[in-house]
C-alpha cells in the first residue's frame, strides 16, 4: 500500500511525456534565463529514471518480509514524494508568472505534488518509520 | 605520584609552554597542562616527570610508546594547504562540501583532518547516534577506573560542530546513497555531497537463537549507558549476575571491568579458553590466572541454545514470560541454556559475539563488498571515486582492522584526497593490541 503512489507516478507515461513537450516551449522562449535555475529537466529526469528503476526492481520480489526490503520500500515512496515537489516547483519556476497564475497546469501540480508529500504516509511519517525499523534493538 | 619539582625547575617549567604527546598505539593526546588526574597525574605535570611505569589511560601502552605532539597550527596548515586545489569554491552549483555518515572516532578524526587543511570546505556529518565525542577504549575501564557515565563524553557534538564549523545531524539515519546524483538520503531530508565518506563503523553481531530485547551488545557509548543504568552501582543498590557470550578482546574487556566494579560475571565461549585467538601467546591462560581473586567464572566450550526472561508468579516458581508482555513490578530473571543443555541465571547478558559492517548503504550504491567496504588499501576509496570510506567499515583485501590505532592516519589520507592535496599514502600495518583486562594488562600481537 505505502508504494502505490509511488508506483502510480512511476507507471503514468503521459504525464512524464507531456512536461517534455512543455519543456521544449518554454525552452525557446526562456531558455535564456531558465539555465540558472536548478532543477533542470536533465536532472530532475536522470533522478527520475534511477528511482523507476529502483521501484521495478523491488516489484520483482513484493512479497520479500525482510526490514531491509520494507525500509527500501518506504524510502522509494518518501523519494517518489520529494520528487513529486522538486518536479512541479520547478515547473512552475520555469514557466515564471504563466505558471503562477490560479489556472495554470503547473500551479495545479504544485498542489498535487504537496498532496503526495503531505498525505499520509507523509514524508515525516515515512521517515519517522524508517528510522524506528533502523534502530538497534536492546534489553528496555 | 608526582616528583615534587624544585623551586627553580618549577619556575623554568612554568614559563616554558605546556606541551603534548601522543600515544602511538591509540592517539591518546596526554596534554601536560591537563596532566591525567584519573592515574594520579595532577595538571600542570610535565611529561619528563611521568614514572616510567604510567600506561596510557586509554589502551595501557607505556610512556615509551608517546612521542611529542604539536597540534598543527591554523596558519601553518593555511601555508600547506594554499598549493592544494580549491576544487570547491569554483563550482558554485555543486558545492555541497563532504558528506561524512557516522560520529564515532573515525568519523570526527576525519572532520579535524579536513578543517585543519580547509577552513571553508563545507562538512556535514549524519549519525545514527547522539554525535558526542568520546574514547571508546574507556567503555573497557570505566568501572574499574571509577569513571562516572556522564564524565566518558569529552565534548558534545553541538560543542563539537562548533568548533569545527560543520553541520551535525544526531539522531538521523542514512537510507541510501543515490550515485548517480550524487545524494544521500536520510531520515532528516536529502543531502548532496562532492565527497561522501562513510565512517559509519561495524555493528555488533547477534547469534539468530539470541533475542535482541534480552541482550545487551556493547560497540557505542549509547548502549554503555544504558547498560550501565541498568546494572545500577554494585556498592549501593547490590551486585548483579552479569552472563557475557563471547570471550574475545570485548568480552574479556567487559568481564574484567564489571567484575572489578563489583558484580558477578560468568563469561561463555565455544573455545575452550578465553582470547582463543591469541593462544599461542598463551593469553588466555595469562588472563584466567589473573581473574583467579575476582569474581569471574570462565566456561568454555559451550554454545548458547537461548535466553528467555523468567518471573516469579504468585506460588514463588520461575515461569517463563513471553516475550514482549511487561513485567514490571516482577521479579525477573533471564535463563540461559546452552546447548549442551547447562542452565545458567543472570540478572543481565552481554554478548560479545564479534562485530559485523552493515551494509545497506554500501550495497545501495553498489560498492565493492569484500566482507565490509572494500577500499583500495592506500587510498582508502571504494569503487566510486567520490566515496571514500574509513575504520571499523572497511576492509583492505578482505581484512577488517578494527582498532583505534589507524584511524588518525586513514582521516590524514582522505582528508589530503579530498582537499586534493600531496597524496598521503595510507600504509596498513600491524596493530599492538593492547588488552585492557586491568587485572591484568596483556600486548598481543
Amino acid at each position: 500500500v505505502a508504494a502505490s503512489c509511488c508506483c502510480s507516478a512511476a507507471s503514468r507515461p503521459a504525464s512524464s511525456r507531456a512536461p517534455s513537450t512543455a519543456c521544449g516551449r518554454w525552452k525557446r522562449q526562456l531558455g535564456h534565463v531558465n539555465q540558472f535555475l536548478e532543477d533542470r529537466p536533465a536532472d530532475l529526469q536522470a533522478e527520475f529514471d534511477a528511482l523507476a528503476g529502483r521501484i521495478l526492481k523491488l516489484a520483482e520480489t513484493p512479497f520479500d518480509t525482510s526490514t531491509d526490503y520494507f525500509i527500501d520500500v518506504l524510502d522509494a515512496r518518501a523519494h517518489g514524494a520529494e520528487l513529486c515537489l522538486r518536479a512541479a516547483n520547478s515547473a512552475l519556476m520555469h514557466q515564471g508568472a504563466r505558471g503562477y497564475l490560479m489556472g495554470s497546469e503547473v500551479q495545479r501540480r504544485v498542489r498535487e505534488a504537496q498532496f503526495v508529500a503531505i498525505v499520509t504516509p507523509a514524508i515525516k511519517h515515512l521517515r519517522k518509520e524508517i528510522a524506528r525499523l533502523s534502530a538497534e534493538e536492546m534489553p528496555a | 605520584m608526582t616528583p615534587q619539582p624544585t623551586p627553580v625547575s618549577a619556575a623554568v617549567q612554568t614559563l616554558a609552554p605546556w606541551q603534548s604527546y601522543i600515544c602511538h598505539a591509540c592517539g591518546y593526546i596526554y596534554n601536560e597542562a591537563e596532566g591525567d588526574p584519573d592515574s594520579g597525574l595532577a595538571a600542570g605535570t610535565r611529561f619528563a616527570d611521568i614514572p616510567e611505569d604510567w600506561a596510557c589511560p586509554l589502551c595501557g601502552v607505556t610512556k615509551s610508546d608517546f612521542e611529542l605532539y604539536e597540534a598543527p597550527s591554523l596558519d601553518a596548515l593555511r601555508a600547506q594547504a594554499s598549493d592544494c586545489a580549491t576544487a570547491w569554491t569554483n563550482t558554485s552549483r555543486s558545492a555541497h562540501g563532504v558528506t561524512i555518515v557516522g560520529a564515532g572516532r573515525a568519523g570526527w578524526q576525519l572532520a579535524e583532518a579536513l578543517r585543519a587543511r580547509d577552513s571553508t570546505i563545507p562538512i556535514t556529518i549524519v549519525t545514527a547516534c547522539a554525535g558526542d565525542v568520546y574514547d571508546k577504549p574507556l567503555l573497557s575501564v570505566a568501572l574499574a577506573r571509577r569513571i562516572a557515565p556522564e564524565k566518558l563524553i569529552k565534548e558534545t557534538g553541538a560543542a563539537a560542530a562548533r568548533r569545527l564549523k560543520l553541520r551535525l545531524l544526531p539522531h538521523t539515519q542514512a537510507v541510501r546513497i543515490c550515485r548517480e546524483t550524487r545524494q544521500l538520503r536520510t531520515t532528516r531530508g536529502t543531502l548532496r555531497y562532492d565527497q561522501l565518506v562513510l565512517a559509519h563503523g561495524a555493528k555488533a553481531s547477534l547469534p539468530p537463537a539470541l533475542p535482541a530485547a534480552l541482550c545487551w551488545r556493547i560497540n557505542h557509548l549509547g548502549a554503555y549507558l544504558k547498560l550501565r543504568e541498568a546494572l545500577g552501582d554494585a556498592a549501593t543498590t547490590g551486585p548483579k549476575d552479569v552472563l557475557i557470550v563471547g570471550a574475545g578482546l570485548i568480552g574479556s574487556e567487559l568481564a574484567n571491568d564489571l567484575a572489578l566494579g563489583g558484580h558477578r560475571v560468568t563469561l561463555l565461549d565455544v573455545q575452550p579458553e578465553p582470547l582463543a585467538r591469541w593462544h599461542a601467546d598463551k593469553a588466555g591462560a595469562q588472563v584466567l590466572q589473573a581473574w583467579k581473586d575476582l569474581s569471574i567464572r570462565f566456561v568454555g566450550e559451550v554454545k548458547v541454545a537461548s535466553v528467555e526472561r523468567l518471573a516469579l508468579d504468585a506460588e514463588r516458581l520461575w515461569q517463563p514470560q513471553p516475550a514482549g508482555t511487561a513485567c514490571a513490578g516482577q521479579t525477573t530473571r533471564l535463563r540461559i541454556t546452552t546447548e549442551c543443555g547447562q542452565h545458567f541465571a543472570a540478572d543481565e547478558v552481554i554478548v560479545a559475539a564479534g562485530l559485523q559492517t552493515p551494509s545497506r548503504l554500501a550495497q545501495s550504491a553498489g560498492l565493492a563488498w569484500q566482507n565490509g567496504i572494500a577500499v583500495e588499501p592506500q587510498t582508502l576509496r571504494t569503487s566510486d571515486e567520490r566515496i571514500h570510506a574509513m575504520g571499523d567499515c572497511i576492509t583492505l583485501d578482505g581484512q577488517a582492522s578494527r582498532f583505534i590505532e589507524p584511524i588518525a592516519r586513514q582521516a590524514r589520507t582522505i582528508a589530503a584526497a579530498i582537499t586534493a592535496c600531496e597524496p598521503v599514502p595510507y600504509v596498513a600495518r600491524p596493530t599492538l593490541v593492547r588488552v585492557k583486562t586491568t587485572s591484568f594488562p596483556l600486548t598481543l600481537h
